[in-house]
């Protein structure tokens, strides 16, 4: 007799799996580069599932830069759609977080980059427990306003690049007002990943730590 | 007469909306469409007819066959599903049997197929994942745990990699898909012909246009499919 199962496998034991979605060049991989030494700081141990369309050159780009064991990254290559691998059939990157699972009982937390997609990608609940949607101010001040799936549905809407507002004459502040807007009590932040500085990354790390891991960290 | 339980299961698992990641893999004719081989819906009926039918009812077949009679047995299948990496000589189409079989292992363990979980537990205490898992050892274990008589399973098997082929080759803009059902019409006949003969007792393969076409592709090729 078959079973209906919950829309992610509640029972199964093992690392969170979060999600990080947006459409191509909006930062997906930098964030994933400046957030490895925050939670490598705190303990958290994690491995990195890269879904690129055609080649493997998210992965690779994780994989040298020295800020990961490159045995913790593995690539799906999607093809044409990433948004089918992601939520239709997202059976290979289930298999492939499985195999960094099995490989590395220790992970806390498995990410899993979608690769580039427009605004209305989303993930599948079976392959992940928690999901952030990157858009960057140099897209335009409208992306927001443009809503879609994955600025509406995702626990997180980061917005990326906001050192580059005054370079691409938007302005930063009013296009998170109107993302916190447009998305309720769903949580918004601002970020930028590189840099001399970085801006939001902390901020992040606490809301997935908190809202995925479960630890204790105020609000 | 089969009865209504197992049809329906069978097309539930046949159907392209069921996940499997047979959607990445092209069979080798993402190259063969890049190099103007198959230009056409006439090309690829001709591919499904003298390559991608023949190579699935010779190396396929007879290891969903084997499968199918040791669905209950792990170590049994695993004995198969070894003989069929040692057998496989292709190693772009072997990588892709491997991927969407353990796929298929997940969704089925998940949805408590029965065999299902066993043969994933026993290839994951066992078997290394790049020589195990392969897809019709995968498909012959889950048509027995689905109730489905052996014909259904060789039926469904075939079918997938037929249309899985075909839809590749809408995604790659060489046929409409209103062509495409007319090409998978016509190739319902050689697919019956070939299911209506005996199976051969030991597995072989020899489709080279596909089977080089799909080691052809290059690292710098950007492609769509995997494979």
């Amino acid at each position: 007799m078959n079973v209906i199962s919950s829309t992610a496998d509640a029972k199964r034991p093992g690392a969170a799996r979060i999600g990080i979605g947006g459409p191509v060049g909006s930062g997906k991989t930098a964030l994933i580069e400046a957030l490895i030494p925050v939670f490598k700081a705190r303990g958290i141990e994690i491995a990195v599932v890269t879904n690129d369309l055609v080649t493997k050159e998210d992965a690779r780009r994780l994989q040298a830069g020295g800020l990961i064991d490159p045995d913790r990254v593995l690539a799906v290559e999607a093809g044409a759609c990433p948004h089918t691998v992601i939520r239709e059939d997202p059976t290979l990157n289930i298999a492939a977080a499985d195999d960094l699972e099995a490989a590395f009982p220790d992970l806390d937390l498995v990410v899993i980059e979608s690769g580039g997609d427009n605004l209305a990608s989303t993930f599948s609940l079976d392959l992940v427990d928690w999901w952030m949607f990157v858009i960057d101010v140099a897209q335009g001040d409208d992306i927001p306003r443009k809503r879609g799936p994955g600025i509406l549905q995702s626990d997180l809407l980061v917005i990326n690049k906001l050192d580059l507002a005054p370079h691409v004459f938007v302005d930063a502040d009013a296009i998170l007002a109107e993302a916190r807007q447009i998305r309720g009590t769903a949580q918004v932040i601002g970020c930028r990943c590189k840099g001399a500085t970085v801006e939001g990354i902390e901020t992040i790390a606490d809301t997935i730590a908190r809202e995925v891991l479960f630890h204790e960290i105020p609000a | 007469m089969t009865d209504l339980r197992s049809q329906l299961r069978m097309l539930q698992c046949c159907d392209s909306a069921f996940p499997s990641g047979a959607f990445a893999f092209s069979s080798g004719l993402e190259t063969l469409v890049n190099e103007g081989r198959v230009k056409s819906a006439t090309d690829l009926h001709q591919l499904l007819d003298g390559q991608v039918i023949p190579r699935w009812l010779d190396f396929d077949r007879p290891f969903l066959r084997q499968a199918f009679a040791s669905a209950q047995d792990p170590d049994a299948l695993y004995q198969i599903d070894t003989r069929c990496h040692l057998q496989n000589t292709v190693e772009r189409l072997a990588r892709a049997s491997r991927r969407i079989g353990r796929s298929l292992l997940t969704v089925h363990a998940r949805i408590a197929t029965p065999g299902a979980k066993a043969y994933q537990d026993h290839l994951r205490a066992n078997a290394p994942p790049e020589a195990t898992g392969y897809e019709p050892i995968v498909q012959g274990m889950l048509g027995a745990g689905l109730g489905l008589d052996l014909s259904q399973a060789e039926v469904g098997a075939l079918n997938t990699v037929v249309t899985g082929v075909t839809s590749a080759a809408v995604r790659l803009g060489k046929l409409g898909a209103l062509d495409a059902q007319a090409v998978l019409a016509a190739a319902a006949n050689a697919m019956v012909a070939g299911l209506s003969c005996p199976a051969p007792e030991y597995p072989g393969a020899f489709a080279p246009l596909v089977e080089i076409a799909a080691q052809r592709r290059t690292a710098e090729q950007i492609s769509l499919f995997a494979n």
